[in-house]
């Protein structure tokens, strides 16, 4: 069993957790650690609420194990991961046709609390959640993942214009919502 | 790459994200200078991308738990702690948390609970009844006599069965006490003149104490070839097994004891609204073993699980992150306890003051009490006491600390 993971390439890691021997656990943890906060934080900021969102995340992880026992190949394993996320975290917004979350509803979801926990930050929050879909995936696949266009071009298999556009329009509608605080925002 | 109709905004947008090539990252800065409007609004720009960067996650660990437990990979990937473990404390716990030391424990616990079974049974014996403690004298030390014997005898039993027979029964018809006035060198010389045995022989030197069934025996029934006899009495007064149903139950008790405690939180300097992720079995409930040194002084091993409230913070990819949880923590330690006089106008309760110095599976934990105690009978107690708390934990290198008080209450049983 390899003594440092860390080392190791997504593409070994993936191989080493094909192979299913003793290192598919170890594999698998070390896949875990290198990609689950990008996934989570893709769950939480477009789905919002954190019980789904968490939902998600797992099920994301359970898929992309069990997808492991017949891809043979893997060229791009975040990306991948995110893939699988998106599936599931689309598929549950058409099924609840949710637009937005309440401001209560965000209060109980955002437990994790930092030193910048303050009303600000619920409201960009919440103004991330009046963004439209479009919008606010390829801002989130921007701002808090920090893909490329090019990247997210490929991902939600839109134009790079497009992909632009998105952006832009979600930056400047956040800009109108957040309006009354940029001052406060910018100390 | 980028349109050449594209507004001011959104090339300002695209460079922001660094996506703008150069040709028209040189018109922007052109029209930055002269547009104080596009100065304000790439101020805005950078304000929410700063405060959307700062905007905190943390995916709890239970998620990691149930990904691992779904796919089948759970085998030792639970991470029970997040706050990394503290030196030391984590040797010890290891020892405290190991199956062997469990065994050990329980092991120690069955032997006394066997030890306390047994002294019972001895001790509540009916050879032992009211009548005999009155002729008992005072307490006696062990008493070794060294007895010096004329020359060496060696004596075969003249008397017959029946004779020994009459000897037990006399005694015991009359009591031990009585059955002791006849030494065991008159019940000799008598049987051996009623054999026609008219040889003198020297008479053994008995020593007619309160040995209770140490002389109901002929000293010639053994054969003596020395000529020392180490005779040997142990005396125990009688009265003190006498058993006093209003004050003691089972015998007199050992300087041993077993407590067990229970902790209700009353208040914690540290206050967080993050439910416990793990309930475990004896939450706030510890147990002790204690030695009472003398009436007033006392020593225990302690351990038990507490909650204690924590908050930290810490750096992550450059961010500064608070993190606060409810985290029951498996504790153990020594202890040292004063025990005041009792107050006989307050029912005899007696107060006390304890001191706990522990170890968590984070770091240290000091555990200062005062309280009062109350002795229902030789064997069981109770007590109360409000107990102060203090857990020091470390992260990043950053020392924390939990204080809080708390009413404990807990039953004693000596064994």
């Amino acid at each position: 069993m390899p003594h440092n993971l860390k080392k190791y390439s997504d593409q070994q890691l993936y191989v080493l957790l094909i192979e299913g021997s003793g290192s598919s656990r170890a594999a698998f943890n070390e896949i875990y650690e290198r990609h689950s906060m990008r996934v989570y934080t893709y769950c939480r900021r477009i789905l919002g609420d954190s019980a789904l969102a968490e939902d998600m995340f797992q099920e994301t992880f359970v898929r992309f194990f069990e997808n492991a026992k017949t891809e043979r190949e893997m060229t791009n394993l975040p990306g991948y991961l995110l893939r699988i996320a998106r599936n599931l975290c689309l598929g549950e917004k058409k099924k609840q046709h949710r637009q937005t979350v309440s401001f209560e509803e965000f209060r109980f979801a955002s437990h994790d609390i930092s030193y910048e926990s303050t009303e600000l930050v619920r409201l960009v929050e919440t103004a991330l959640e009046t963004l439209k879909e479009d919008f606010r995936e390829a801002y989130v696949l921007k701002e808090f993942l920090g893909m490329s266009y090019n990247e997210i071009a490929e991902m939600t298999g839109a134009t790079l214009s497009v992909v632009r556009i998105r952006i832009f329009r979600a930056k400047t509608q956040l800009r109108e919502i957040l309006a009354p605080y940029i001052e406060d925002l910018q100390k | 790459m980028m349109n050449e109709e594209m507004s001011p905004s959104e090339l300002l947008s695209a460079f922001l994200d660094g996506e703008l090539p150069e040709p028209e990252t040189n018109s922007l800065f052109y029209e930055l200078a002269q547009n104080p409007e596009l100065q304000t609004e790439m101020r805005q720009h950078i304000a929410l991308h700063n405060s959307v960067q700062n905007i905190p996650l943390t995916i709890p660990a239970a998620l990691k738990e149930g990904i691992f437990l779904k796919t089948g990979l759970a085998e030792s990937v639970a991470e029970p702690v997040i706050i990394p473990v503290a030196g030391w404390t984590s040797v010890i716990m290891s020892i405290f948390k190991s199956r062997a030391f469990a065994v050990l424990i329980g092991g120690l616990m069955a032997v006394g609970a066997m030890f306390l079974y047994m002294r019972n049974v001895v001790e509540n014996s009916p050879v032992i009844t009211e009548n005999n403690t009155k002729d008992i004298p005072a307490p006696q030390p062990v008493q070794t006599k060294i007895v010096e014997v004329p020359k060496i005898v060696t004596k075969i039993i003249n008397a017959d069965k029946d004779q020994i027979a009459s000897a037990f029964k006399e005694g015991f018809k009359n009591g031990f006490a009585e059955g002791e006035k006849k030494s065991a060198a008159n019940f000799s010389k008598e049987n051996t003149a009623a054999n026609g045995n008219n040889e003198q022989q020297p008479e053994l030197p008995v020593e007619n104490n309160n040995g209770r069934m140490s002389n109901i025996f002929p000293s010639e029934t053994i054969g003596v070839t020395s000529n020392q006899i180490r005779q040997s009495a142990f005396e125990m007064p009688v009265s003190r097994f006498a058993i006093d149903n209003a004050s003691s139950f089972g015998g007199p008790a050992s300087d041993f004891s077993v407590q067990m405690r229970g902790t209700a939180a009353l208040h914690s300097f540290v206050q967080v609204d993050v439910p416990s992720g793990i309930d475990p079995a004896f939450n706030n409930m510890s147990g002790s073993i204690q030695y009472r040194l003398n009436e007033s002084n006392a020593v225990a091993l302690e351990g038990g699980r507490e909650t204690f409230l924590q908050r930290y913070s810490g750096v992550e990819d450059g961010k500064n992150f608070r993190y606060e949880q409810s985290y029951p923590a498996f504790w153990v330690g020594a202890s040292y306890q004063y025990t005041f006089s009792k107050i006989e106008r307050a029912y005899g309760l007696q107060p006390f003051s304890r001191l706990i110095l522990g170890t968590t599976e984070v770091g240290p934990l000091l555990k200062p009490s005062i309280g009062v105690s109350y002795e229902y009978n030789n064997r069981i107690g109770f007590s109360t006491a409000i107990e102060y708390s203090l857990l020091r934990y470390t992260y990043q290198n950053q020392v924390f600390y939990t204080p809080k008080f708390g009413l404990t209450y807990g039953v004693l049983f000596r064994l």
